[in-house]
């Protein structure tokens, strides 16, 4: 067992503030380097053009410091608290603080509402959205990812039936992003949650969105279907912007979950292309 | 991609001959519209039976910025802003812009008041700052981001999703 150690709340703070500013004016390297190679795959001039000016987007961004999209939706926080550490205040707190001084900024356009039907804009884009699962691991792992409007109006939940199988997850999968897609501004990164409980299966799914650029999961039937996937998903045509094309997914991740012997749960969560996610270890 | 048509504020009668996947680079005045602002905006008009802004010959950009030193804006989907196109057209806007496809209903207005929709790039707002040479409050302070702004853009590019005849690049 490690030996106990006590974060000071400022240094949370400061580092979530960090991670929020840099991953909306930075575009993470394994997004770039796939967006160059889409470049390079895709078949249609148009689409290239329109490829070229998201990495032309990304290069102006954190060069004069300009948010990649001006939409630098629900801030959303996944923590994985070891057993060993300890804070003053509790780390929501500490992570929403962070998330107050980083659009104190005005670099970033707050977009939370305070309330679902009679609100007002929170001006400083809290409270987060933040998950923690609690590890026997030393140490705390807090990862970030911008999630905007556009793709969060895109996620899916299907309460399959367990006889339906990956054909019926497929199926579900297909037709979700043939209508939807499209305002989820595309090229789009597609995590998918089988199993769970509902509410696992919706958060895990976003939580694969945070993995990075063709990590494969590592069971090796798994890891086929997000290969069959991607290939299934780029074959519909929708291509960038959702104006035909070869590049409609930049990847597909599954997250494979325990399940109820009655239900097969299907959560899915898309990224736009401006995939802003990054993490911080302390 | 072949040139874009260059547009101005001054020549919006050209508007009516854009074709579906027309490429246009306009420069104007564009003033912006979204959730709150729109439903703030009806909800006015179903009040006081005017317009707190003058929207006449004006084109409309679905949209929020970001203040910061340098305009940071960029398109939000135009679907869920479908229930105002009438108001907003009956009221004198020439045309619309914002990203993704338009409901029937919608395509139906823009057919009928030669009012074309186009979309413009999303995602890329540091990209388009450029673009968009300034920008101040016209309407609903209160409402943050989402208030009504009149920006001015110098060569933006826009291309003609559907257009006055109701074709749509999306069904091609």
């Amino acid at each position: 067992m490690p030996k106990t150690r006590i974060i000071d709340d400022k240094i949370i703070i400061n580092k979530v503030c960090d991670l929020v500013i840099k991953n909306n004016l930075e575009l993470p390297k394994d997004i770039k380097d796939t967006i160059q190679k889409a470049h390079k795959q895709s078949s249609s001039r148009q689409e290239k053009a329109l490829l070229d000016v998201i990495s032309k987007n990304a290069d102006i961004a954190k060069k004069q410091k300009l948010a990649l999209c001006q939409d630098t939706g629900i801030s959303c926080f996944f923590v994985e608290l070891g057993k060993n550490i300890r804070t003053k205040s509790n780390i929501d707190l500490l992570i929403n603080k962070g998330v107050e001084k980083a659009y104190r900024s005005k670099l970033l356009r707050p977009s939370i509402i305070d309330d679902p039907l009679n609100g007002k804009n929170s001006k400083f884009n809290t409270p987060a959205s933040i998950s923690i699962e609690l590890k026997n691991s030393d140490g705390i792992k807090i990862s970030y990812l911008a999630k905007g409007g556009g793709s969060e109006n895109a996620t899916g939940l299907f309460m399959l039936d367990p006889a339906d199988g990956f054909e019926g997850i497929k199926k579900v999968v297909i037709s979700l992003i043939k209508e939807k897609a499209i305002n989820a501004c595309p090229p789009i990164i597609v995590g998918i949650a089988i199993g769970g409980s509902a509410d696992k299966a919706l958060l895990y799914s976003k939580k694969a969105l945070l993995r990075q650029i063709g990590n494969r999961h590592p069971n090796k039937y798994y890891a086929k279907k997000e290969e069959e996937l991607k290939k299934d998903i780029n074959k519909l045509g929708i291509g960038v912007m959702g104006l035909k094309g070869d590049v409609t997914a930049l990847d597909v991740f599954i997250e494979p979950l325990p399940r109820h012997i009655a239900t097969l749960a299907v959560g899915v969560s898309i990224l736009c292309h401006s995939a802003r996610r990054g993490s911080i270890k302390l | 991609m072949k040139t874009p048509i260059k547009i101005t504020s001054k020549d919006h009668h050209k508007l009516k001959d854009l074709k579906a996947g027309e490429w246009i680079s306009y420069s104007g005045t564009l003033v912006t519209m979204r959730d709150s602002s729109q439903r703030k905006l009806i909800d006015e008009y179903k009040k006081n039976g005017k317009l707190p802004i003058d929207i006449k010959d004006k084109i409309i950009l679905y949209a929020a910025p970001t203040m910061s030193k340098k305009v940071v804006i960029g398109p939000t989907t135009s679907k869920r802003m479908d229930a105002g196109l009438e108001l907003l057209i009956s009221n004198g806007v020439v045309a619309t812009i914002g990203k993704g496809n338009r409901s029937k209903t919608a395509i139906d207005i823009i057919k009928k008041n030669k009012t074309p929709y186009f979309i413009l790039m999303s995602g890329v707002s540091a990209y388009l700052s450029k673009y968009f040479i300034k920008g101040k409050i016209v309407a609903f302070k209160e409402l943050g981001p989402e208030a009504i702004y009149e920006f001015t853009a110098s060569g933006l590019l826009l291309l003609t999703a559907i257009d006055q005849k109701g074709r749509s690049i999306f069904d091609q």
